[in-house]
């Protein structure tokens, strides 16, 4: 064993207070001599006199259950609990003292659990000592959370902002409709499906005369009141988009019968015939239609479904407008050869034939 | 810079004027956004136009709106994140005082890459009233922030203390204040741990 250097420090409780106002001075046989003010404070009670281990309960090492076994291992950090409800944790440090017996000095610390002991105990700056990085941590918290609440703030109006853009980026502004890619998504949703449906080309007719004769304004209107009309045409589930222009696109679900889908086009037809009016002027349009029916069959691509939809539109515009023309199936009247191709086995016509 | 400037000038007027003045005050600025986003970097080019289309609108020299600001942004009820961070720095106003020079590392604590303005802290004479204050920072005319700042900071600490910002020296403007009364009033309550 080598010298042990003593240090002789003789200091007021109340000054060893300011330096650790968690500290407890224990006599050799465990009573309280002293305690710092902010232990005390936490405690709510009288602790010199008490028995340290009727105050608290030494946690860790767990084999300390008696004062005689504690004073075998004061080299170890001490894991304590103030007795309550609920208890308070603290981490503490002991060194054995002089003066006649000899004691022993602890000083506490909450550690981790320093912001719970906080608020249970309503404690202040004073209550710390100047040199505890306990308050840095607190700060820390505070601030950090703060941070932590903008950046979050910032993600959500982010992720709105990205849904609305999201929307918009399918959405056709002056109608309200899905757009061309707005439809193509949808149209690829139901391509899997293994079901019957049908894509509808509607173009309006007279429409440029309108434009050219009242102005875009009235233009505007029509297309909006067409959208309205195209919607209220057509079953729930179905899908109406606008492709620009002029042009609307259909989706009707499920259905595979020509007639069906004829006699839907014709009230399609008829309600889009019925005068719009625009600051007291009548706007006249009307509409051709094409149709294709698709059984789905996994082959056929969305351009190639389209392709045939317009060129049944091309045949019924082809037979003087206001018409509806389905692909495959020639036209009633005089189509002199017009009738569109019966290719593959998207026509409605092919597909009955093969089934 | 930071939004964060950007914001409190925006969040200011919004609490003190109104909605239809911020927007007002946006046009005028051609701030080119509605509002800004605190954690997100904007063009230092913005907080000029902004300050300066503040100035305009709410009829005030840039002097007295960075007080307002200040004042504002410790006083506010809709405030109470900055205010309590501040009292985090002392017990008492000289504490607080004295805890100054630490803001910025306190600050990039929180938010590493945060800019924020180099500030010193003089006691003068012997007397542990008085204090020299000096900031430092991108934006001109910080020293009429901070005067609101630490007005607004006395008055939550209960104390009666006198601010002036002085043409002193060769390193320009600075703050000085003198303690009167650390008792002069009753003050707000600080509590380490947040309610609620």
């Amino acid at each position: 064993m080598g010298i042990v250097e003593t240090c002789a420090v003789d200091i007021e409780a109340a000054e060893l207070g300011r330096l650790m106002p968690m500290y407890v001075h224990l006599s050799n046989d465990g009573i309280i001599l002293a305690a710092g003010p902010t232990l005390s404070k936490i405690a709510g009670r009288q602790l010199v006199g008490k028995g340290f281990l009727d105050v608290l309960e030494v946690r860790r090492p767990r084999s300390i259950t008696t004062f005689q076994v504690l004073r075998n291992h004061l080299d170890n950090t001490l894991h304590l609990s103030l007795r309550g409800d609920p208890p308070t944790l603290f981490r503490a440090v002991a060194a054995r003292t002089g003066g006649q017996g000899g004691g022993i000095l602890l000083n506490l610390s909450f550690g981790i659990h320093v912001y719970d002991a906080v608020s249970q105990h309503r404690l202040n700056l004073s209550d710390f000592a100047a040199t505890d990085l306990a308050i840095e941590m607190l700060y820390l918290k505070e601030a950090k959370s703060a941070a932590m609440d903008e950046s979050r703030r910032l993600n959500e109006r982010l992720e709105t902002a990205r849904r609305v853009a999201q929307e918009t980026a399918v959405t056709d502004l002056l109608t309200g409709l899905p757009n061309r890619r707005g439809f193509e998504l949808k149209i690829s949703e139901r391509m899997g499906r293994n079901e019957p449906f049908a894509v509808m080309v509607l173009d309006l007719d007279f429409f440029k005369a309108v434009n050219d004769t009242l102005g875009h304004e009235a233009g505007d209107v029509v297309l909006q009141t067409a959208a309205k009309r195209f919607l209220n045409c057509m079953r729930r589930g179905d899908v109406v988009a606008r492709m620009g222009g002029d042009e609307f696109l259909g989706l009707c679900d499920g259905t595979a019968d020509p007639d069906h889908l004829k006699a839907v086009g014709e009230r399609l037809i008829e309600s889009l015939e019925a005068p719009i009016e625009y600051h007291g002027r009548e706007c006249k349009v009307s509409a051709s239609i094409g149709i294709v029916v698709a059984e789905d069959d996994g082959n056929t691509t969305l351009a190639e479904l389209l392709k045939m939809a317009d060129e049944a539109l091309y045949v019924s515009k082809r037979n003087g407008r206001g018409q509806v023309s389905i692909a495959g199936i020639p036209t009633t009247d005089q189509s002199d050869g017009l009738e569109v191709e019966n290719t593959k086995v998207v026509s409605f016509r092919s597909a009955r034939n093969t089934s | 810079m930071f939004g964060l400037v950007n914001r409190a000038v925006e969040r200011f007027v919004i609490d003190n004027y109104g909605e239809e003045a911020w927007s007002r005050i946006a046009q005028m600025g051609k701030l080119g956004v509605d509002s800004f986003e605190p954690m997100l970097k904007y063009d230092d080019a913005i907080t000029d136009r902004l300050i300066t289309a503040s100035s305009l609108f709410l009829g005030k020299s840039e002097e007295i709106l960075f007080e307002d600001l200040g004042n504002y942004l410790v006083s506010h009820p809709n405030c109470e994140v900055p205010r309590r961070l501040l009292r985090f720095g002392g017990e008492t106003f000289a504490d607080f005082l004295l805890s100054l020079d630490d803001l910025p590392e306190r600050a990039r604590l929180a938010v590493p890459d945060l800019e924020i303005p180099m500030i010193e802290v003089d006691e003068t004479e012997a007397s542990s009233y008085g204090y020299v204050v000096r900031v430092r920072g991108v934006i001109e005319g910080l020293e009429f922030f901070l005067s609101g700042v630490l007005r607004a900071m006395a008055d939550d600490y209960g104390t009666l203390a006198l601010l002036e910002i002085e043409e002193a020296d060769t390193l320009g403007r600075h703050l000085r204040v003198a303690i009167h009364d650390t008792d002069f009033g009753e003050g707000r309550k600080f509590e380490l741990a947040k309610r609620g």
